[in-house]
Parts: structure tokens; C-alpha cells; sequence
């Protein structure tokens, strides 16, 4: 019994260990301006969050939202919409040049890339098409469930937020 | 044998492959260029895939015929109630269609002038302002009008429209619209 009990207690935090080492993160790096500014790096490994939210209540387990029902007939084209800039080859699809402000859209592999800069702020989104694609279709008439949506923000790879005001700055990118 | 069987799939496959990749590089893309003169002028450029301009007529197309039938839209598509019947304009077009090169519509007033005639295979619609600041053409090949009222009723057909007007213009100038500073130009590449 004491060696069972052993074993367990070794196992248990290699698997702990093995999950965070395996899993993929999403790390919020926020950089915050002036010299006394703070550094925050918050990595939140997704399969952790996946296992935490089986025993998780039921609220947390699914993302209700009902107005989407309303635009229910929508999904499909919008489906096709993904699909159709998946297959799309590279490529600028809308660029805006302004005196002060420059917005670009572009295409690049699997992710719709938005460049937004106006001199002072400058922001950098990019939208995985795959991930966008799996929201769509976790879809129920009702809501989300809420490991679909981890699932398919782990589909991304990289940065996939910047957004830079000033001397601040914030990231969120999946590694 | 094996081997040759093998490679002879494989050159095949990726013949294939790249055969779809040079599909997708050829597909045509409509353009829309929106410029505005001087150095501080705004510059917009848009290309969209074919493909995806088609899902945005699908959408259209389902909100057009939601309208017709008096279901309403949801996406604050609204048509203006100028009660004008598609199956008017059908029987109109349909004349119209068999007059030949024709100035069909001129329009002189104190801000400009419309002028839309035939020439040819195509429609053209011509406006320029009197102060010389807004001037455009828009051409439309028939085969478009053709198939943008080939729906029975009170439908209108889209897509067809559509498709037609990327097989019939791929290349050219559909609209070139000067406003003063400012100018349009949408093609189909």
C-alpha cells in the first residue's frame, strides 16, 4: 500500500510536469511605460486550463451565447468566407494610407494579419484562420463550449496580439 | 516495376499539387483602387479573391430575396422602394436589348450630365459635372444585364451576374470614376 501510495505521489507531479512541459502557452506579456514600469509575463499553459475545466462548474465549462442564433444562417457563408482565404494565395487585401494613419489586411498563410499605425499607437492582431474556422463550427445554436474555444486559440502560433501606446506595450502570442 | 509505379504516382501527385497551386495563383481577384491626388491624399487599395467577392453575392442575393418576399433583412440590407417591378425592367431590358447601339437615356441638368447608351456589347453609363470636378464611366457588358435578370419573377440573379461579369471582364476597367481629386477605378484581374 505504502509503495502504491509512493508511486502515486512520484507520478503524479511528472505527469503535472510532463503537461506543462508538452502543453501550449499563451503568454500575456505586458510592458508598461516610464522607468519604474512593470514587466508582467503571465504564461497560461492551454492544456492545464483544458484539464482544470473538467472539474470545473458547469458555467465555466460552456460560453452562452444565444444573439449568435440570431445570424444562425450566416455561419455557413461565413464559413465559406474562411475557407475561400485559406485556399487564397498571399497577399495584401486592403491597405489604407492616410497622412497619419496607415491600416493593412494581409493575407499570410494560414492567418489574416491587421496592421493598424497611426504614429503614436500601433496595433498588429493576427486572426488564425484555422482557429476562426473551429469557433464557427463549435457552434451550437446556442453557445460555446468552452474547450473548443482553448482548442482553437491553440491552433495559433505566434504573436498573435501586439498593441504598442507609447512606451507601453502589450503582447499575447501561443508558443 | 514497384519503384517505377511509385514514382510515376508521386511526379503525378505533385504535378497535381502544383497544378492547384497555379490554379489558385491564376484565379482572378477584383481590385478597387481609391485615390485621392496630392501628397497628404488618402490611398486605398482592396483585392479580393474572386471567390470570396462570389460569397458576398450569395449573401446579397439572400438578402435581395428576403426583401422581395417581404421577410425582411437582418443585416440592414434595404432596398429602395422606387416601385420599380423586376419583371418590368425585364420586359424593358428586353427591348432595349434588341434596339441595338442607342443612346437609351441622356440627362442634362444644372450639375452635370448622364448619358446611358449602348455600344456594342456593352452598356455605358457616362456622367461628367458642369465645374468639370466629377466624371465617370461604368461599363457593363450585356451578357451581365443578360444574366443579373436571368431569375423568373420578381428575382433578380446575382451570382450569375456576377460569374458572368469575371468571365466577360477579366482584364479590363469596369468602373473608372473621376471626382475631383479623388479617383475610383474597380477591375477584374
Amino acid at each position: 500500500m505504502a509503495t502504491k501510495l509512493t508511486i502515486g505521489l512520484l507520478l503524479a507531479p511528472m505527469i503535472f510536469v510532463g503537461l506543462l512541459l508538452s502543453a501550449d502557452y499563451v503568454v500575456v506579456d505586458v510592458r508598461e511605460g516610464g522607468p519604474d514600469g512593470m514587466h508582467i509575463i503571465v504564461p497560461v499553459p492551454l492544456s492545464l486550463i483544458r484539464m482544470a475545466l473538467t472539474f470545473a462548474p458547469a458555467e465555466a465549462k460552456y460560453v452562452q451565447v444565444p444573439e449568435i442564433a440570431e445570424y444562425a444562417e450566416y455561419l455557413p457563408y461565413a464559413e465559406r468566407i474562411i475557407e475561400v482565404l485559406r485556399e487564397a494565395p498571399d497577399g495584401v487585401l486592403v491597405s489604407v494610407e492616410e497622412r497619419d494613419e496607415t491600416v493593412l489586411v494581409e493575407k499570410v498563410g494560414d492567418t489574416v494579419e491587421v496592421h493598424v499605425n497611426n504614429g503614436d499607437e500601433v496595433v498588429a492582431v493576427a486572426i488564425p484562420l484555422d482557429a476562426v474556422l473551429d469557433i464557427l463550427r463549435a457552434y451550437d445554436g446556442e453557445g460555446f463550449d468552452t474547450r473548443d474555444l482553448i482548442r482553437a486559440i491553440g491552433r495559433a502560433h505566434g504573436n498573435i496580439v501586439h498593441v504598442r501606446s507609447g512606451d507601453e506595450e502589450v503582447k499575447i502570442y501561443v508558443w | 516495376m514497384r519503384k517505377r509505379t511509385l514514382t510515376a504516382v508521386a511526379l503525378a501527385a505533385a504535378l497535381l499539387v502544383s497544378g492547384v497551386a497555379q490554379a489558385q495563383q491564376d484565379a482572378p481577384w477584383l481590385h478597387i483602387r481609391v485615390t485621392e491626388a496630392g501628397e497628404d491624399g488618402s490611398r486605398v487599395a482592396v483585392n479580393l479573391p474572386v471567390s470570396l467577392v462570389q460569397v458576398f453575392a450569395a449573401i446579397a442575393e439572400k438578402e435581395i430575396r428576403k426583401e422581395l418576399s417581404g421577410e425582411g433583412s437582418r443585416i440592414g440590407f434595404d432596398m429602395d422602394d422606387h416601385g420599380i417591378r423586376i419583371t418590368d425592367l425585364r420586359s424593358a431590358w428586353t427591348e432595349l436589348r434588341n434596339a441595338g447601339d442607342a443612346d437609351f437615356v441622356e440627362v442634362e441638368g444644372g450639375d452635370g450630365s448622364v448619358k446611358i447608351s449602348r455600344a456594342g456589347d456593352k452598356i455605358v453609363i457616362e456622367f461628367d459635372g458642369h465645374d468639370g470636378d466629377a466624371k465617370g464611366r461604368v461599363e457593363v457588358p450585356i451578357s451581365v444585364v443578360d444574366a443579373l435578370l436571368s431569375g423568373e419573377g420578381e428575382q433578380i440573379n446575382i451570382r450569375a451576374a456576377l460569374d458572368e461579369l469575371i468571365r466577360s471582364t477579366t482584364g479590363g476597367e469596369i468602373v473608372f470614376i473621376e471626382d475631383g481629386d479623388t479617383t475610383v477605378r474597380i477591375w477584374i484581374e
